[in-house]
């Protein structure tokens, strides 16, 4: 053998990638609209939502991106996660969260990532770190990109794709939450997913260079924020949980 | 030379000579001297000049008072604030500040502000207007002691009437002493206005009522999160930190319709419920 064995088998970050992105895996990431339901109810002309999309991805998403990769750095210490590091990441994320409704929506997304993560990575450390970490009374749940970024820890995913995949998954869910909301050709909604994405890619590399919880983009959304948290109080109208 | 504030008709005003070097006010209240005394109040000038207002054994009022035309391009002020332990600080504007049309050359706008140990500070900035051609970073940094209160209104306002406004940084970073309690950087930009950021809308009035943690007292936060939550104007949108105190915020096209605007207008000023 001149290629050393890894063992046991681990498939390619890529495709943890792949899974992670899949609509079809049972994450609960379909109860979500990622804000466009909140937007369309408060107002937010059905013509701007690929501007709004494209908005998203350059500031409340790399919030949750360089959350994701602060977490996966800190989780992933080669001598094991050091103590207080999820709460720590978890304190930063709020901080930069302002709107609790927000935060609510992230852990019940947190919940989920978090059932596949202990299914999938059971053993792993950066997993493990998460048990009874990071939440607050009775959102006993980190957010979600805390959760993504243990298993980023875990499965080896670069930084920079955690970056990818945080606006990607945001974009996707949106547009996947639009067919529902304002039906249309759901290629363009495709188009307007990649569109955000490029827009999202000059900011790739600072975010995936962030190290410490203080680093993590600050990037708010005050529209969203008022948005969501009317959405939040709203009981009759809605199709989606945010 | 500086131009006067009576000529901001100007197309274009930058500060001559001025280089990047800040020019600091201070503001800095202490315990009397002697007992029964009132507080001591210690400033320094820089671009915007301090005027004692009135001052108590455990509180002082100051005035905030442009010396010139502020804000030109090129400019940095720097305000810095420290309110000692048990005292209480209330600032009010004299009156609005304008960062005129700079062509693009970038100004700052720092507030650092110090709270010791049960200090207060209640600062009611008067609106903000960032024109066109205007680039500014405007960030305010707090360090909440211990059971320290913090009511903050900043009001910023795209552009003067008939402009679309220029760039601006909006930047809070306030922690205590257990960590941040508020990270936000609002990005905006008049002329080229971003859905779910600001969509249209011209006016960001934020109304923040923040405290510090105390450790010794756990989690009881009840100040920020209960007695002043019925103070909070309605038509606003009031968010409630994860670590206690809230953000009331109002988007919209003229400071002067804003209800936060109103119900400042209308109460007393919040931290002499406490």
């Amino acid at each position: 053998m001149t290629t050393p064995q890894r063992a046991p088998a681990a498939p390619a970050p890529a495709t943890v990638a792949m899974l992670l992105a899949d609509a079809r895996l049972p994450g609960g990431g379909h109860a979500h609209s990622a804000g466009l339901e909140p937007a369309l109810l408060g107002g937010l002309p059905a013509a701007q939502v690929p501007a709004w999309m494209v908005g998203r991805a350059t500031t409340v998403s790399l919030v949750e991106a360089g959350t994701a990769v602060v977490a996966a750095r800190l989780l992933g210490a080669p001598a094991g996660p050091p103590p207080g590091a999820v709460d720590a990441v978890v304190r930063a994320w709020s901080a930069r969260t302002p709107s609790g409704a927000l935060r609510d929506a992230a852990r019940l997304l947190g919940r989920g990532y978090l059932r596949v993560a202990r299914t999938l990575w059971p053993h792993h450390p950066a997993v493990a770190a998460l048990s009874g970490a990071g939440g607050r009374g009775v959102r006993d749940a980190p957010p979600r990109a805390v959760v993504l970024g243990a298993v980023a820890a875990a499965t080896g995913l670069p930084p920079a794709d955690v970056v990818r995949l945080t606006v990607y998954d945001d974009a996707q869910t949106a547009a996947s939450a639009l067919l529902k909301l304002e039906p249309s050709d759901p290629l363009t909604a495709a188009r307007w997913v990649l569109d955000a994405c490029a827009a999202a890619e000059p900011h790739v590399d600072r975010v995936a260079a962030c190290r410490t919880p203080e680093d993590v983009p600050a990037s708010g959304a005050p529209q969203t924020e008022g948005w969501a948290e009317a959405h939040a109080l709203e009981n009759e109208k809605r199709l989606f949980r945010a | 030379m500086r131009p006067g504030v009576a000529e901001p008709g100007a197309a274009t005003v930058a500060a001559p000579g001025r280089t990047a070097a800040p020019t600091t006010t201070t503001v800095e209240v202490t315990r009397p001297g002697t007992p029964g005394g009132p507080v001591r109040v210690t400033s320094a000038d820089g671009l915007l000049a301090v005027r004692t207002v009135s001052r108590g054994p455990d509180r002082a009022e100051v005035a905030l008072v442009a010396t010139g035309a502020v804000l030109l391009g090129g400019d940095h002020v720097v305000v810095r604030v420290r309110v000692g332990a048990g005292c209480a600080l209330r600032i009010t504007d004299v009156g609005g500040t304008v960062a005129y049309d700079a062509d693009g050359v970038p100004s700052r706008w720092d507030v650092e502000i110090e709270l010791d140990d049960d200090a207060r500070l209640e600062w009611y900035g008067m609106p903000f207007v960032v024109c066109d051609g205007a680039d500014v970073a405007r960030s305010t940094t707090a360090r909440l002691g211990p059971r320290a209160g913090l009511v903050l209104r900043e009001t910023v306002v795209l552009g003067r009437h008939g402009e679309r406004g220029g760039r601006v940084v909006v930047r809070s970073a306030v922690s205590d002493d257990t960590g941040p309690l508020l990270v936000e950087d609002v990005d905006v930009c008049g002329a080229a206005p971003v859905p779910g950021v600001l969509g249209g809308h011209r006016v960001l009035d934020t109304l923040s009522v923040l405290d510090g943690t105390d450790e010794r007292a756990g989690s009881d936060r009840s100040w920020s999160s209960g007695a002043l939550a019925g103070a909070l104007p309605a038509g606003a949108t009031t968010m409630h930190l994860e670590c206690g105190g809230t953000v009331t915020r109002w988007l919209g096209d003229a400071a002067h319709l804003s209800p936060i605007e109103r119900r400042l207008g209308a109460g007393p000023p919040f931290l002499e419920e406490r």
